[in-house]
């Protein structure tokens, strides 16, 4: 079966989709966007058309992309799972939890497939990571340390929203998210966060946004998470360690060395080799494949609706202990 | 210049190899022996005065320290001989971590919004109160402010510390997380925020990175004993600036505060 997708957001992130969408083997029907100079710009593009309305793309389609900013997300699912046609959803699934409920009961209801785009679960680094821990590389993990730095992405008139704290909820829940999810996949679920931050509403006067978080994970381990968009020169980082009983996990994306595995028993560290990527180890185009494989053959998402919100109920967790000025245990946010 | 050398054999050699490489004469010494005089100072691992020490002007005080009340005991003992005595804190006299210390003093990151210092060590049985020491020794130094509002989570082999220093907050992350076969026998690395830019330092792979206007980047040897004695004596010839045994006993304090 061919699918037939449409793309609702044809900013930054649903354009980046579209360049993938339109090498694999779907039809890329079109767009829609509330601006329509950018979903006619898209589909001059890619292929396809724009489309006047939410609800007329997603009556065309089999699978709907909602690539709209953080506060439409909820809409845009609820119309596609109205429409009886599978989701993706970028993350946050959402800006709150209830929104979030919604989506997962509706997508539930019209026994349509909900996927959230966590991608952090299909970077070859991180997966190949987890996998070393799973197969015991490094024993029982106790901790884990990751990062992700970046300028702040209002670059353009249309993604002034980033700024809006109420509306995209920072780089905790707009970056940090992946963080959030990657270190819940690999450790299990956290009990309890603790968080301090610069948000927008601060004496300094810098359009930033910055987190510096601690996690206790119900194993016992602990983990810490820094969040940033705050770089100054441009270029993206993104970081892991994660440490066991009998070695430590790392991932740079600035050094030479982007993964190295140093084993306890080990007289000098075992590096395993920077393998560039592929082309099919690319992992926004990963993710699209395993979701259209995932369709067609009946299987699980690698990242379930369930997955998708306790990214969610991290971040808004981590939020809430910067707001309150202390931990926050998981169980309160609900 | 003289200095005084008493410490074990191994610890001996090395701080004479140091001594060498800086043009100073080295001189071993025996525990309780006589005092030698015309000695300007002396590189010590034992918690108690020596006879040894004679009229020297300053002590450099190798770990382990023993407790604050041994430690105060002892810098009033050779208070009492005229002889100042200086605790080992040898993470602040890193080529990188004075560049970074340098850097903030002249306000080149601006006001600064935050600071993540990651400190881990090989050895199994380095008590991590001693690396807490050290990193909050670390951040007094560089913010001049007093960590406040507190909190810290812990495993038997890892502590996350979160804390407020003036306007900036910060995550210390210490423990014992490098493996034998790790490259280095400590790691120690910060990432500062401020509002002119940002800074990197990865003390003992000694690479530093400012970002603000450019990039730069500078390297050194990762010995930080050869940097400890090499300002002792940078102290001892023209007073430059060294750690204090009120510095070691404050963030002992913290320390005692935040268990």
């Amino acid at each position: 079966m061919k699918f037939k997708v449409g793309i609702i957001g044809a900013g930054w992130i649903g354009t980046w989709h579209a360049e993938r969408w339109r090498r694999l083997p779907v039809d890329l029907v079109g767009f829609y966007d509330l601006h329509t100079d950018a979903a006619r710009a898209a589909a001059q593009r890619f292929g396809g058309r724009a489309f006047a309305s939410v609800e007329a793309l997603c009556a065309a389609v089999d699978i709907v992309h909602v690539c709209s900013p953080t506060p439409h997300h909820h809409a845009h699912a609820l119309a596609a799972a109205a429409a009886r046609k599978h989701v993706i959803c970028e993350k946050p699934l959402a800006r709150t939890l209830s929104d979030a409920d919604a989506i997962i009961r509706a997508c539930e209801a019209a026994g349509v497939r909900l996927f959230v785009g966590q991608v952090l679960r299909f970077f070859p680094q991180y997966v190949r990571a987890r996998q070393l821990v799973l197969d015991d590389a490094i024993g029982t993990p106790s901790f884990i340390r990751l990062l992700r730095a970046a300028g702040h992405p209002s670059v353009n008139a249309r993604r002034t929203w980033f700024k809006a704290a109420e509306e995209s909820g920072g780089v905790m829940l707009e970056g940090g998210i992946h963080d959030l999810d990657y270190a819940r996949w690999v450790m299990g679920d956290v009990e309890q966060v603790f968080a301090r931050g610069l948000t927008y509403d601060n004496p300094t006067g810098l359009v930033g946004d910055h987190a510096l978080v601690t996690l206790k994970f119900a194993s016992g381990a602990l983990g810490q998470i820094e969040g940033s968009w705050l770089v100054t020169d441009g270029r993206f980082r993104q970081r892991f360690e994660i440490g066991g009983s009998q070695g430590l996990l790392q991932y740079d994306s600035l050094p030479d060395e982007p993964f190295t595995l140093v084993l306890r028993d080990e007289s000098r560290p075992a590096l395993l080799p920077a393998e560039p990527m592929s082309s099919s180890e690319e992992p926004y185009a990963q993710q699209l494949w395993h979701v259209l494989d995932c369709l067609e053959r009946d299987r699980e998402f690698r990242v379930s609706p369930h997955d998708g919100r306790e990214a969610l109920r991290l971040s808004l967790a981590v939020l809430e202990s910067m707001r309150m000025g202390r931990a926050v245990h998981l169980a309160e946010i609900q | 210049m003289k200095i005084g050398i008493l410490t074990h054999e191994a610890q001996t050699e090395r701080c004479c190899a140091v001594l060498a490489a800086l043009g100073i004469e080295a001189h071993p010494l025996q525990r309780g022996a006589a005092a030698a005089n015309s000695l300007d100072g002396v590189i010590t691992d034992s918690a108690r005065l020596d006879s040894t020490w004679g009229t020297s002007r300053a002590v450099l005080l190798l770990p382990p320290f023993g407790s604050s009340e041994v430690l105060a005991g002892l810098s009033a003992d050779a208070g009492a001989h005229g002889t100042i005595l200086y605790p080992a804190l040898p993470l602040r006299t890193l080529p990188p971590m004075q560049m970074l210390h340098e850097t903030l003093a002249d306000g080149r990151l601006g006001r600064l919004i935050s600071v993540r210092l990651e400190y881990h060590v090989q050895d199994s049985g380095r008590p991590l109160r001693d690396l807490l020491i050290h990193a909050l020794d670390v951040l007094h130094w560089l913010t001049g402010d007093d960590p406040v509002d507190t909190h810290i989570e812990r495993t038997p082999e890892h502590w996350l510390a979160s804390l407020r220093l003036g306007d900036a907050y910060a995550l210390l992350d210490i423990g014992r997380a490098l493996p034998p076969g790790y490259s280095l026998p400590e790691a120690l690395t910060l990432e500062l925020y401020g509002t002119g830019g940002f800074c990197r330092v990865n003390a003992f792979q000694q690479r530093l990175t400012l970002f603000d206007q450019g990039m730069r980047w500078e390297a050194w040897t990762n010995d930080s004993q050869h940097y400890m004695i090499e300002a002792f004596i940078a102290h001892l010839r023209d007073g430059a600036p060294l750690g204090t045994i009120d510095d070691w006993l404050r963030a002992q304090r913290w320390v005692e505060e935040l268990s």
